[in-house]
C-alpha cells in the first residue's frame, strides 16, 4: 500500500489538473468531489471541482442550485478552498464567439444563427469542446492550485479528449473549404458538386444556403479556435495533468475502464490511479450458527427469519465478492487501484462526500 | 391485467448510466419474442454489450438473429445515412461513395443533430415499414435521450423543404402517436437514479413529446425486516456485543453485514416510495430483483426477463 500513500499525497501536490473519467453512473462525480474536498484540505490549497452535469442532488447539496456558469464556494470543513462549478455549455460558447469574432457584425449573426443555438445548445459534441473550453479558462487565470474535471456523461469518455483535434479537423476539412470557398472558383464547384447534389434534394436548397452562410461565418474565426484547440490538446498531455478512471466492479464498467486506459496510454496521458467504486464489502469470516443460541426464548417464526436473513446475506455478500473479484482482476497490474467500498448510506451531501474523501485517505494517511 | 406495452411497434428504454437499461432493454426484448412477436432490438451506443447479454458474438448494423423471432442490431450512423441515401432519397450509391463519407464526417461535426436524426430515423423507418412487430431500443442514457429523441422536431424547424422535410414528418408522426411509440425508463431504487428518473419522466412528455409507458425499478432489493424481526436482531446484536469472545467470533462479521444489508434494503426501500410518490399515479412502475451475482450476462438477463413478465402479467411465454 505505501506505494498508494505516496501516490496519493504527491498527485494532489504536483499536479494542477486532475481528469476524472469513467462510464456512466460508476460515481465520478462524487469520486471527483471526494478528491476535491482532500485536495481542499492542505492549508491554503485553491481548489476547483468543474461538473458536467452533475446529479442534481449532489449539485444541491454542494450549494449549486441552477446556477450553471458560476463558481461557488463550498462550505466544507476544511483547511483551504473548495469551489465547484457546473458547465453551462451555452455560456461556454458565447464566450467563444465573442473572442474570436472578426467583428461585431459576424458576431451578432452568429450569435442570432438558429443554427448556431441548435449546435450548441442540443447536441452531444458541442458540450464536450465547451467543458474542455472552460478548463482551459480556468487554468490560465493561475487562480487555482487544483482543477479537477468530472467528465461529462458519454457514450466515450474520450470523446472529451478527443473534442480539440475534431475542432481542428473540422476546420481543415475540404467540405468546410468547399462549402465556403468563393462562388466563383470552379475547383470547389467541380469538387463540391456531386455533394451539393445530394444535399439540395435532401435537405434542400434554402436549409443548404443557411448552412452555408453560417460556416462562412464561422470560418472567418478558424485561426482563434485552431490555436486554442492546439493548446488545450496540449495540457491533456502535460506533466502537471493526471488521470483518474472510475470503475464499479461490474463487467460493462471494467470493459469500459480497461479501454479507457489503453487509449490513455496510446495518447501519452498520465493515468493515476483506477479507483473500483462501491465494492462489496468483506466483513471476514461469517458464521450465523450461534445466534439461535443467544435468541433463545424469543418468538420461534422471529428467529427464523432473522436467521434466514443473516445466512442469505452472508452467502450473498460472499458470492458477489467473489464474482467482483473476477472482474476486477481484468484491470491491468500495473496500475495503481484504489477501492471504495458501497457504503450503506447513499452520498448526496458534503459529510457524505467527506465520507468517500475519508476512505481514500485511509489509503494515504499523510494526506489528512 | 397485463400491462400494455408490447403491443407498441417501437419501444424507447432509457435511464441513467449504471443502472442495467441494456439488460432491461434485452429481457424486455425476450419477453416479446416469447410471446410470438417478430422482435428487433437495437442498441444505440455501439459498446457490444446488448450482443453479449444475449448470448451472442458482436453483432453489426445488418443484424443477426440472436434468438427465434428476436433480431439484435447495432447503430452505426454512417450505414444509416448510406442506407437512406439508398432507399429513401433513391440515389445511386456508387457515384456518391467518396462524398458521402466526407458528407458524414463534416455533418456529424458541424451539422445540427445529424447523427442523432439518422439514429432515430432508422428506428422510426424500421418501425414504419413493419418488417417487425416491435422494434426495440437500448437508447442513449437521461442526459442524451431527450435531445436525441426532440431531434426531428428540431431538424423540422431548421428545415423548411427538400425531401427530408416530409420524411420528418412522418417520423415525428410514429415518435409522437403513444399507440406507436413509447419510452421506458430504467432506475434503481438509489438516490440520484430516482432523483434522474423522475425529472426525466417529465421531460421526456413534455421536451420530447413522447409517451412514458412505464418506469422499471431494477435491482430491488428484498423486504427489509418486519418490526418484531428488527427488534430481535437489535436484541441480538446487543447480546453479542455484550458476550464477545464467549461466542462463536464469527458472528461479530455475520451480524455487521446483516447490518449494512439491512440498510441498504431500508435506504432501498425510502428510495421506491420516493419514486413512486413523485411518479403520476397511473404510470406503472415494474419491480425487478437485486440478482447478488453480478448479474450482467445472458443468465441474469433470462432472469429479469421472467421477473418483468411476472410483474407485467404477460403470462408464460413461447405463444
Amino acid at each position: 500500500m505505501s506505494d498508494l500513500l505516496d501516490s496519493i499525497s504527491n498527485t494532489i501536490d504536483h499536479h494542477s489538473t486532475l481528469i476524472v473519467a469513467g462510464s456512466g453512473g460508476v460515481g465520478k462525480t462524487t469520486v471527483a468531489a471526494a478528491l476535491g474536498y482532500l485536495a481542499a484540505d492542505r492549508p491554503n490549497n485553491r481548489v476547483m471541482v468543474l461538473t458536467v452535469d452533475p446529479a442534481r442532488r449532489l449539485a444541491t447539496a454542494f450549494g449549486l442550485g441552477d446556477t450553471a456558469g458560476t463558481s461557488t464556494r463550498v462550505d466544507a470543513k476544511v483547511r483551504g478552498e473548495l469551489w465547484v462549478e457546473m458547465l453551462d455549455a451555452q455560456q461556454e460558447w458565447d464566450l467563444l464567439i465573442r473572442t474570436h469574432a472578426p467583428d461585431d457584425q459576424v458576431r451578432d449573426s452568429v450569435l442570432g444563427s438558429p443554427l448556431y443555438r441548435n449546435v450548441t445548445r442540443r447536441f452531444v459534441h458541442s458540450h464536450e469542446y465547451a467543458a474542455m473550453e472552460r478548463l482551459h479558462r480556468l487554468q490560465a487565470s493561475g487562480e487555482w492550485d487544483l482543477i479537477i474535471v468530472d467528465t461529462p456523461p458519454s457514450r466515450n469518455a474520450l470523446d472529451l479528449l478527443d473534442a480539440p483535434s475534431r475542432m481542428r479537423d473540422f476546420f481543415g476539412g475540404r467540405l468546410l473549404r468547399w462549402l465556403t470557398a468563393p462562388a466563383k472558383s470552379r475547383l470547389a464547384l467541380q469538387a463540391f458538386r456531386p455533394f451539393r447534389l445530394v444535399a439540395d434534394r435532401v435537405l434542400g436548397g434554402p436549409f443548404v444556403r443557411d448552412l452555408t452562410d453560417f460556416f462562412v461565418l464561422i470560418k472567418t474565426m478558424e485561426g482563434g479556435f485552431v490555436e486554442h484547440a492546439n493548446e488545450v490538446e496540449k495540457s491533456l498531455t502535460d506533466e502537471s495533468t493526471g488521470f483518474v478512471v472510475v470503475t464499479t466492479p461490474a463487467r460493462g464498467p471494467v470493459a469500459e475502464a480497461i479501454k479507457l486506459i489503453e487509449e490513455l496510454a496510446r495518447r501519452r496521458c498520465r493515468l493515476q490511479w483506477v479507483v473500483v467504486n462501491r465494492a462489496t464489502p468483506e466483513f471476514g469470516e461469517c458464521s450465523v450458527d450461534a445466534a439461535v443460541h443467544v435468541l433463545a426464548g424469543a418468538d420461534e417464526s422471529v428467529v427464523e427469519a432473522v436467521v434466514a436473513m443473516m445466512n442469505q446475506t452472508v452467502q450473498q455478500m460472499g458470492s458477489t465478492v467473489h464474482a467482483e473479484q473476477l472482474i476486477v482482476d481484468d484491470l491491468p497490474d500495473d496500475v495503481a487501484r484504489i477501492v471504495v467500498p458501497m457504503l450503506d448510506v447513499d452520498i448526496h451531501d458534503v459529510d457524505g462526500v467527506g465520507r468517500i474523501a475519508a476512505h481514500l485517505a485511509a489509503c494515504a494517511p499523510g494526506v489528512s | 391485467m397485463p400491462l400494455d406495452l408490447l403491443n407498441r411497434r417501437l419501444l424507447v428504454v432509457t435511464g441513467k448510466g449504471g443502472v442495467g437499461k441494456s439488460s432491461v432493454a434485452a429481457a424486455l426484448a425476450i419477453c416479446a419474442a416469447e410471446r410470438g412477436l417478430t422482435t428487433l432490438v437495437c442498441e444505440l451506443d455501439a459498446k457490444g454489450d446488448l450482443a453479449r447479454l444475449l448470448g451472442s458474438a458482436p453483432v453489426g448494423y445488418s443484424g443477426s438473429e440472436v434468438r427465434p423471432g428476436l433480431v439484435a442490431m447495432t447503430m452505426d450512423t454512417e450505414r444509416s445515412l448510406s442506407e437512406y441515401l439508398r432507399v429513401q432519397a433513391r440515389i445511386p450509391f456508387t457515384g456518391v461513395i467518396r462524398p458521402l463519407a466526407g458528407v458524414l464526417e463534416f455533418v456529424a461535426t458541424a451539422a445540427p443533430g445529424v447523427r442523432e436524426i439518422l439514429t432515430i430515423g432508422k428506428l422510426a423507418w424500421e418501425a414504419r415499414r413493419s418488417k417487425f412487430d416491435l422494434v426495440i431500443a437500448d437508447a442513449s442514457a437521461t442526459g442524451h435521450v431527450v435531445g436525441q429523441l426532440s431531434a426531428p422536431a428540431a431538424i423540422r424547424e431548421l428545415v423548411r423543404f427538400g425531401m427530408i422535410r416530409s420524411q420528418l414528418d412522418w417520423m415525428i408522426e410514429i415518435l409522437e402517436d403513444p399507440d406507436l411509440t413509447s419510452a421506458i425508463v430504467v432506475t434503481t431504487p438509489e438516490e440520484m437514479p430516482v432523483a434522474e428518473t423522475i425529472e426525466l419522466s417529465e421531460r421526456v412528455q413534455a421536451e420530447a413529446r413522447i409517451n412514458l409507458a412505464a418506469v422499471v425499478a431494477n435491482r430491488v432489493l428484498p423486504a427489509p425486516f418486519t418490526v418484531a424481526e428488527r427488534v430481535a436482531f437489535d436484541e441480538l446484536e446487543h447480546a453479542s456485543m455484550a458476550t464477545m469472545g464467549r461466542r462463536s467470533e464469527s458472528l461479530l462479521p455475520a451480524l455487521a453485514a446483516t447490518s449494512h444489508a439491512l440498510r441498504r434494503r431500508e435506504t432501498g426501500s425510502r428510495h421506491l416510495s420516493r419514486l413512486r410518490s413523485g411518479l403520476p399515479e397511473a404510470m406503472p412502475v415494474l419491480l425487478l430483483p437485486e440478482l447478488f451475482t453480478v448479474g450482467d450476462d445472458p443468465d441474469g438477463v433470462d432472469q429479469l426477463a421472467a421477473a418483468l413478465a411476472d410483474e407485467a402479467n404477460w403470462g408464460s411465454g413461447h405463444v
